[in-house]
C-alpha cells in the first residue's frame, strides 16, 4: 500500500517557472555521486528527467575532477563532505539532516540541502494515526543520535511517553531490546547502523513480533522485512524538490534554505498489521492524517 | 545515510505471521511461552490441560495421550499434531509418542491448538483438531543456559542450551536429560529416561531466501509392566529411539508472496524385550518385539496475494509412511500418499472475512477424499467478531486398522485378523458458532459446536466357532457419533499478572452405523434364541454405545493465574477440573476415571535479569498441592489406586 505524492503539480510548477524565466540561459549543473550505487544513479536519472532539457547537466563521481559548473548537486555523504571543503555553490541531497549539520561549511544562499530523512514530528504523526492507542514509543540506540533532541521535544508536544534504551556493553542488543519491548507500545527505528543491520534485523523483528509490539521503520525496505509501516520520501519526490531548488537558483542565484522534503510516502505491511490486530487504514487516509498532524 | 537505503531480508514472511483469533476460521487456543513457564509442567502433553475440552491421560506416566472429543483410546489418532510443520503422528497406530518426541518443553515458543477440523490449512488427519507446536527460532539471541531440576518421584532433569549467530547463519543446540520414576511405581512400571538432542538453524542465502535446518533425536528408556501380571505384563524395559531431520527453504517474492519447500523425515524404533506371550499358560518369552516406523514428506506451499482483499495459500505434498513390527504384522507396510490443498482468505466487504478451502488426498490405500470447509467472520465492531463455520475432515484408516494380524493368546489375548470388508475413512462434519471479543485487557473467546462423526472405526469380532466366547478381532466402520458442546476461554492481563480461564461443557452420543460382526453365525449356543450377531450387538450396546456419553467429561475447566509478587518473586497457580470420564477402550467392568480437582503451585525467585547473562531463577513447583485423589486412565484392575500423588520439585536456570 503506497500513496503517491503530488508530482503532477510539481512538474507543472517547474514547467511554468522554466517558460517564464530561466530557459534563455540554461544553467550548468554537475551532479556529484558519492559512488555508483543504484540509489544514486536512480535519483540522478530522476533529476535529469525532471529538469528542462536545455540544462547542461553533467554527472560525475566524487573522485573525478570537478568540471566547471554554476551549481553542484552533492548526492550522498561522501560527495557532501568533498564539496564542503570548497566554496562552490552546492545543493546537498540524499543526506540526513544530522549528516548535513556535521559538515564544517556554513549553510548559506549558495549552500543548502534537502534532507533525506523525515522530521521526527512526521514519524510521531504516523504513529498517532496508525496506532491511536499507543502512548509509549520506544527507541533503541547505540550512540545517542542527533535526532534524539528533536524527538524528545516532539514526543512531549504530542503527548507520547518516550522510552529510550541504550545498547552498550552493559545492555547487549538482545537484553536492551527485551527491556524496551516491555515498556513500549511501538518501536520507532532511529538511524543507527550499529543496531539495525542486515544481520540483526531478523532477531529484532522476530523479537518485536513475539512481544506483539509493532515496529515503525525508516524506509520501504523495513516494511518489506516486517515492520508495520514507514514514512519516507521517494527518489522521485526528492528529485522534484531538488529540481525546484535548481530552478530557483537559476532564477535568483539563491538556493532555498535547507529543508525536509515536502512530499512523502507511507508504506504499510498489511499482513503484519492484521496479524498484530492493527486496524488497517487506507494509505491516502493515513497520508491526509499525517499531513494534518505534522 | 545507510540506514535509509539499507536492504533487509524479509523476516516476517506470510507463513510466520499467525492469523489473529478474530480472523481465524477455527476456534483456537494459544499457549504462549510465559504460560508454559507459569504452569510448571515438565511434559508437553500436560500443557494441553490449558485447552478447553481437551482430555489428557496416560497409559502409564511414560505413555501419555491427548484427545479432543470422546471416543478415543490410548493411541488417540484423530488429531493432526505438527511440530514446526512436521506431522508427528506415526504409523502404524496413528498416535503420537509424546514421551519420545525429540522436543524439549523449554524450546517451545508457542502452541496453537485448533479446535475443529482444519484439513485445508493443516493437512491430513486434522479431524477433531490440530496441535501446532512452534519452537523458538534460532535467530532469537538467547544467552546460553543450564537448567537443573530435582524432586520427588525421582525427578532428575538437566539441560544445556547454546546458540550462536553471524550475519548469515544462526543456530541453537540443546541437550537434555529427563528422568523420573513414573506416577505409581508400585503398580505400574512407568519410569522414564529421555536423552534429547536438538539442533535448529537458519542459513540466509540472500535477502529473499532462507533455509532452515533442524534435526533431533530422543533416546528413551521406558519402564513397562504391571504388578501382579508377571506372566502377561512383567516389569521390563522398552528402549525407544525417535529422530527427525528437516530442511525448509523459504523464498519471498517481490510482491510479498512467499513459497516454501520443505522435506522432513521422522522415525521411531522401539524394542520391547523380552515380550511376554501365552497369556493363559504362564510366562514364556517370544523374544524381542521390535517396531520401526518412518515418515518422509515433501511439501510445497505458496502464499499468493491475488488482490488486496484476497490471499490464497495453496500447494501439495507427497508422503511415504513405512511400518514394520513382525509380531503383529505379517509383512512390512508402506503407503505412498499425495495431497493438494488450497485455502482462500477473502474480504469481500468491509468487516467480513471469508475463509474457504479444501484438501484433496489419496492415502495410498485406495481412499481418495476431499475435506472442504467454509467460515465467515464478521466484525460487528472492530473489537467484537462473530464466526459461523462449516467444516469437514476425513481420517483414513491407519495401518493397524487395516493390516493387524496376530494369533490368539500371543501378542494379545485376542486374535487379530485384517478386515474382510474394506474400511472406509471416517468423516466428520462440524457446525460452529463462535465469538471473539476484546474488552480492554480482557479477551473472550467462545464457541458452540455440533460435530457429527460417521463411520467411526472400532473393533469388530470374528466368530471363531471353536471357541465362540473368544472371537477374533478385526476393525470395522461401526458407529456414528454426535458431539456437541460449549467452550469459553477468557484471558485477562494486568500490570503485574495474568489470568487464563477455560471452560468446556460437552455431550457425546453414539449409535450403530452398521451392524457389528462381519461374520454372522447361526450358532445359538448363547442364551436362546439369539444369534452371535445379536449377542455381539447386545455387548456393543451395553459396553460401547451406552458408555459413549461417558467418553467426554460433562464439565471441565482450567485456570492459570500468574502474579508478580515483587521485583524478584513470581507466583503462579493452576487449577484443573473435570468431571468423571471414561476413555472408550477401558474395559467396561472397570470404573470410570473419577472427577479431578487439582491445584498446582509455582513460586520462583529471580536473580539478575531474566533470561540474560548472569541472570537466573530458582523455582519450587508443587503438583496436586491438596492431594486430590482423582484416578486416571487405566486398563488394569488396580486402576482405582492409580493416583497422581502430590509431588514437589525444585528447578534452577542459569544464563550466561
Amino acid at each position: 500500500m503506497v500513496c503517491t505524492g503530488r508530482q503532477v503539480f510539481a512538474t507543472l510548477g517547474i514547467f511554468f517557472v522554466c517558460q517564464t524565466l530561466a530557459c534563455a540561459n540554461p544553467l550548468r549543473v554537475t551532479l556529484v555521486l558519492s559512488d555508483n550505487t543504484p540509489a544514486y544513479k536512480e535519483l540522478g536519472s530522476e533529476i535529469r528527467s525532471v529538469l528542462p532539457k536545455e540544462y547542461d547537466l553533467k554527472v560525475i563521481g566524487v573522485d573525478e575532477g570537478m568540471a566547471d559548473a554554476e551549481l553542484y548537486i552533492a548526492m550522498g555523504m561522501k560527495a557532501a563532505e568533498t564539496l564542503a571543503h570548497s566554496a562552490k555553490p552546492t545543493l546537498n541531497i540524499l543526506i540526513p539532516r544530522a549528516g548535513f549539520e556535521k559538515l564544517k561549511r556554513i549553510p548559506s544562499s549558495s549552500y543548502s540541502a534537502i534532507f533525506m530523512d523525515q522530521p521526527m514530528r512526521r514519524h510521531l504523526a504516523l504513529i498517532a494515526s496508525i496506532l491511536p492507542n499507543a502512548t509509549s514509543v520506544g527507541v533503541l540506540y547505540d550512540t545517542p543520535p542527533s535526532e534524539l533532541e528533536s524527538l524528545r521535544k516532539q514526543a512531549g508536544v504530542m503527548h507520547f511517553d518516550l522510552q529510550e534504551q541504550k545498547v552498550d556493553q552493559e545492555h547487549l542488543l538482545a537484553g536492551a531490546l527485551s527491556d524496551l519491548l516491555q515498556v513500549s507500545d511501538v518501536i520507532l527505528v532511529l538511524p543507527d547502523n550499529n543496531i539495525y543491520r542486515s544481520d540483526t534485523i531478523r532477531n529484532i523483528l522476530l523479537e518485536t513480533y513475539r512481544a506483539h509490539v509493532p515496529m515503525v521503520g525508516l524506509s520501504a525496505n523495513y516494511v518489506r522485512a516486517g515492520a508495520l509501516c514507514a514514512i519516507y520520501s521517494t527518489p522521485q519526490q526528492i528529485a522534484y524538490q531538488a529540481a525546484e531548488a535548481i530552478e530557483i537558483f537559476a532564477n535568483t542565484g539563491r538556493l532555498p534554505i535547507s529543508q525536509y522534503t515536502r512530499e512523502f510516502e507511507i508504506s504499510v505491511n498489511n499482513q503484519v498489521a492484521r496479524s498484530l490486530g492493527v486496524q488497517v487504514k487506507d494509505a491516502d487516509q493515513l497520508r491526509v492524517e499525517v499531513g494534518r498532524r505534522q | 545515510m545507510q540506514s535509509y537505503l539499507q536492504e533487509f531480508p524479509v523476516v516476517l514472511t506470510a507463513s510466520r505471521l499467525s492469523q489473529p483469533l478474530s480472523e481465524s476460521p477455527n476456534s483456537m487456543t494459544i499457549i504462549e511461552r510465559q504460560m508454559i513457564k507459569a504452569s510448571g509442567f515438565r511434559s508437553v502433553v500436560d500443557l494441553f490441560r490449558l485447552v478447553p475440552g481437551m482430555y489428557v491421560g496416560n497409559a502409564g506416566a511414560n505413555q501419555p495421550f491427548v484427545s479432543l472429543n470422546g471416543v478415543t483410546d490410548q493411541y488417540s489418532r484423530r488429531m493432526q499434531v505438527l511440530v514446526d510443520g512436521r506431522s508427528v503422528y506415526l504409523p502404524p497406530f496413528g498416535g503420537v509418542d509424546w514421551s519420545g518426541l525429540p522436543l524439549r518443553v523449554e524450546d517451545i515458543e508457542r502452541i496453537e491448538v485448533v479446535r475443529g477440523p482444519s484439513a485445508a490449512s493443516h493437512g491430513t488427519n486434522s479431524f477433531y483438531g490440530v496441535i501446532n507446536i512452534i519452537t523458538k527460532d534460532s535467530a532469537f539471541l538467547e544467552p546460553d543456559s543450564i537448567s537443573l531440576s530435582s524432586g520427588e518421584m525421582g525427578v532428575v532433569d538437566a539441560a544445556v542450551q547454546h546458540s550462536g549467530a553471524n550475519e548469515r547463519f544462526d543456530y541453537r543446540l540443546s541437550y537434555s536429560y529427563r528422568a523420573d520414576d513414573g506416577d505409581n511405581p508400585e503398580i505400574l512400571n512407568d519410569s522414564t529416561i529421555n536423552r534429547v538432542f536438538t539442533m535448529r538453524s537458519n542459513f540466509r542465502i540472500n535477502s529473499t531466501d532462507n533455509v532452515e535446518f533442524q534435526f533431533g533425536v530422543n533416546a528413551g528408556i521406558l519402564g513397562k509392566g504391571t504388578k501382579g501380571q508377571s506372566d502377561k505384563d512383567p516389569f521390563r524395559t522398552v528402549k525407544t529411539l525417535n529422530d527427525f531431520q528437516m530442511v525448509a527453504w523459504r523464498h519471498a517474492w517481490d510482491s510479498g508472496d512467499e513459497s516454501k519447500f520443505a522435506y522432513y523425515r521422522i522415525g521411531r524404533n522401539a524394542t520391547d524385550s523380552p515380550k511376554p506371550i501365552n497369556w493363559n499358560v504362564g510366562p514364556s518369552l517370544l523374544g524381542a518385539d521390535i517396531s520401526q516406523s518412518t515418515r518422509q514428506d515433501i511439501e510445497i506451499q505458496n502464499t499468493t496475494q491475488l488482490w488486496q482483499e484476497n490471499r490464497i495459500v495453496w500447494g501439495g505434498g507427497i508422503r511415504y509412511d513405512f511400518a514394520e513390527q513382525p509380531l503383529i504384522f505379517s509383512s512390512t507396510h508402506g503407503l505412498n500418499q499425495a495431497r493438494v490443498f488450497v485455502h482462500d482468505e477473502w474480504r469481500p466487504v468491509e468487516a467480513t472475512v471469508v475463509n474457504i478451502g479444501t484438501m484433496f488426498e489419496d492415502d495410498g490405500a485406495g481412499h481418495k477424499n476431499s475435506s472442504p470447509r467454509i467460515s465467515l467472520n464478521y466484525h460487528i465492531q472492530p473489537q467484537h467478531t462473530l464466526r459461523v463455520s462449516y467444516a469437514t475432515a476425513t481420517r483414513n484408516p491407519v495401518m493397524a486398522e487395516m493390516y493387524l494380524m496376530a494369533e490368539k493368546n500371543q501378542y494379545w489375548s485376542r486374535a487379530y485378523v485384517p478386515p474382510i470388508m474394506e474400511l472406509r475413512p471416517e468423516k466428520i462434519t462440524t457446525r460452529e458458532l463462535g465469538y471473539v471479543g476484546h474488552f480492554g485487557e480482557l479477551t473472550l473467546d467462545g464457541r458452540l459446536y455440533h460435530e457429527n462423526v460417521r463411520d467411526i472405526i472400532g473393533l469388530d469380532f470374528y466368530a471363531d466357532l471353536s471357541d465362540p466366547t473368544k472371537p477374533s478381532s478385526s476393525f470395522k466402520n461401526l458407529t456414528d457419533g454426535n458431539f456437541k458442546g460449549l467452550e469459553i476461554s477468557a484471558d485477562y492481563r494486568w500490570d503485574t499478572g495474568r489470568m487464563n480461564l477455560n471452560y468446556a461443557r460437552q455431550e457425546a452420543s453414539c449409535y450403530f452405523s452398521s451392524y457389528p460382526t462381519q461374520y454372522f453365525s447361526s450358532n445359538t449356543n448363547y442364551t436362546n434364541p439369539i444369534t452371535l450377531g445379536q449377542y455381539l450387538g447386545a455387548i456393543y450396546q451395553s459396553d460401547f454405545l451406552n458408555l459413549c456419553r461417558e467418553t467426554v467429561p460433562t464439565n471441565s475447566a482450567s485456570v492459570l493465574l500468574t502474579q508478580k509478587m515483587s521485583e524478584t518473586f513470581d507466583f503462579s497457580t493452576g487449577y484443573y477440573f473435570r468431571d468423571s470420564v471414561r476413555v472408550m477402550d477401558v474395559y467396561s467392568a472397570l470404573p470410570a476415571e473419577s472427577s479431578m480437582h487439582r491445584v498446582d503451585f509455582r513460586l520462583a525467585k529471580k536473580f539478575g535479569k531474566e533470561e540474560r547473562p548472569g541472570g537466573g531463577e530458582v523455582a519450587v513447583i508443587l503438583k496436586n498441592v491438596f492431594q486430590d485423589n482423582y484416578t486416571g486412565y487405566g486398563n488394569v484392575a488396580q486402576m482405582a489406586n492409580l493416583l497422581f500423588k502430590r509431588r514437589a520439585y525444585l528447578t534452577a536456570n542459569i544464563y550466561f
